[in-house]
């Protein structure tokens, strides 16, 4: 079994993105989320063509450790890899720390897991400042408008975070794209029931390091 | 109750070690991993009785080659082939066949003891340092009265001679009542059951209203069949061990979860323990559904799967794994 644990749905969907661009008989769809819905803690995401492939949306970097020892431990035998895609928010060094301890915690072999820390392996971010990177914001109107906001908001809130104004960045560009039906959540901005939105181009420099990552477990 | 058990060199078992079972534990895997054969392992280890000296039985055998449907003809070959080793918590037990000529002078006296002929072939239990010995005669064959299959259960349709004698236990401890309460829970238009002598067989009679007919079990579905056995097997097992093959089979997914409810009240009120096997991933979600709503958390689950090389190794999850994996949609079956 070869599992990849996320923080969030946004992850698992350009996670599921990129694993339909490995190869052409991949698919978005192929990893299908349970039936039952999703008030879980946890939520497992199962390749129906490769029961071995899994995603994992542990709905925030909280429920790694039991995920880790509630699931997959009893399982450990039968796990090839688990990989980790973990934000870096606000301190590199403590977010990678709280990562291997919960792998040290789980007493999984070491061996079997890899890490990779968003937005890329050595700045802080996360998933939204991944996304943001690869755009040209230069060329984009709503963000050029974005710009101006951004001032505003950082100087009349005080306290506002980093990663909230990128994920407010995501939305308007999203939003103001008119693609997946003037929706503006980035988890449905990968693909729409019209297929590929065109919103996101992984052949950007950004995506290499995460693409690399992901065909690491799944390809 | 068993809380720990080794097998080996059992059916496609090399060597199994089971550790933290629980009242009620299911048993998952692929088909043909094992299931079934780890089932009757813990049937035959529960048909030994441990006293100051041990007896077992040939019967819960003889049952397991009924059920895996080994013909009359075939049966002493089955029987040559008996070779069970398996330690179930401080007992080592190793249950073999062996011929006459075989067996140990210690043992040629202790079947001069016990027996007043000679026979050709036996099959032989050692329990830690006892041992136990029954000869194969014809006369084990298939026996006609056979207790072990009370708390068997195979996943096939029950046949309507079984249910009676089912349901005579229920009628011998006086609880009709408390049964068919349970059984109003399957389906509330039941309104009374009981046995009924019917043209030189033995049937039993469901009186259900909505609309108003009468039903021999024969003439409902394999599911209310089922559901009956289970429950008449249940309560007749008080603080016994009862074994169900392929839980879900007959009965509706939708029916499931009340089926799940019915069992944790019986074992906790009866102190049973149960093993089960499925692979329904209904089944499974209604038995975590169920013991969330009742509070229940003395389940284990079983799942057996294949390494690399082929060996047979068990994913042993406590209640608290379970509930998390089951609730988070991976697939433990």
């Amino acid at each position: 079994m070869r599992v990849l644990l996320v923080e969030g749905i946004t992850d698992v969907n350009l996670v599921r993105y990129i694993y339909s661009q490995i190869d052409e008989k991949f698919d978005f769809y192929d990893f299908v989320p349970p039936k039952r819905g999703n008030k879980s803690k946890v939520i497992t995401f199962e390749n129906k063509r490769n029961r071995n492939f899994k995603i994992i949306n542990l709905k925030g970097q909280d429920n790694l450790l039991f995920t880790l020892q509630e699931i997959l431990k009893p399982d450990e035998k039968n796990i090839q890899k688990i990989a980790i895609i973990s934000d870096t928010d606000r301190d590199f060094e403590a977010s990678k720390q709280s990562v291997l301890k919960a792998i040290e915690d789980s007493k999984i072999d070491k061996d079997k897991f890899s890490i990779f820390l968003t937005p890329n392996n050595k700045n802080l971010g996360n998933l939204e400042t991944l996304l943001l990177s690869s755009l040209d914001k230069e060329s984009i109107s709503q963000l050029q408008c974005f710009q101006e906001y951004k001032k505003c908001l950082k100087e009349k809130i005080a306290d506002i975070e980093k990663r909230a104004i990128d994920k407010h960045e995501v939305e308007a560009y999203i939003k103001f794209s008119q693609k997946p039906r003037n929706r503006n959540q980035a988890q449905f901005s990968f693909i729409d029931s019209n297929g590929d939105t065109g919103l996101w181009d992984l052949s950007k420099k950004e995506f290499k390091l995460i693409i690399e990552f992901v065909e690491t477990i799944f390809k | 109750m068993i809380e720990e058990i080794e097998i080996v060199d059992y059916k496609g078992f090399k060597n199994l070690k089971l550790e933290n079972l629980s009242q009620i534990n299911i048993i998952s895997g692929e088909n043909n991993i094992g299931k079934t054969a780890l089932l009757e392992a813990f049937f035959i280890y529960e048909s030994i009785s441990f006293g100051n000296s041990i007896l077992f039985r040939l019967n819960p055998f003889l049952s397991i080659a009924k059920n895996r449907d080994i013909t009359e003809n075939r049966i002493k070959k089955y029987l040559r082939d008996v070779d069970f080793s398996v330690t179930i918590n401080e007992f080592k037990i190793n249950i073999n066949y062996k011929s006459y000529f075989d067996l140990t002078d210690t043992e040629k006296k202790i079947i001069k003891q016990q027996f007043n002929r000679d026979y050709d072939e036996f099959i032989v239990c050692y329990v830690n340092d006892d041992i136990n010995m029954r000869p194969i005669d014809h006369m084990n064959v298939y026996p006609e009265d056979d207790n072990s299959e009370k708390s068997y259960i195979n996943s096939s349709k029950p046949i309507n001679k079984k249910l009676v004698e089912l349901y005579s236990t229920i009628q011998s401890k006086g609880l009709q009542l408390k049964f068919l309460t349970y059984l109003k829970l399957l389906d509330s238009d039941i309104e009374w059951i009981e046995p009924q002598l019917l043209d030189d067989e033995m049937l039993l009679r469901l009186n259900l209203n909505n609309p108003e007919r009468s039903l021999v079990s024969s003439e409902l579905g394999e599911g209310t069949n089922r559901y009956i056995e289970i429950l008449c097997t249940l309560l007749s097992n008080t603080n016994g061990t009862v074994f169900i093959d392929e839980i879900e089979n007959g009965i509706h997914y939708t029916k499931l979860y009340d089926t799940w409810k019915a069992i944790i009240e019986i074992v906790q009120q009866e102190n049973i323990q149960l093993f089960v096997t499925t692979h329904n991933l209904e089944s499974i979600e209604a038995l975590n559904e169920a013991s969330e709503a009742m509070n229940f958390d003395k389940i284990s689950s079983i799942k057996l799967q294949k390494d690399e090389n082929n060996v047979i190794y068990p994913v042993v999850r406590n209640y608290s794994s379970f509930v998390a994996t089951v609730d988070s949609g991976m697939d433990i079956r």
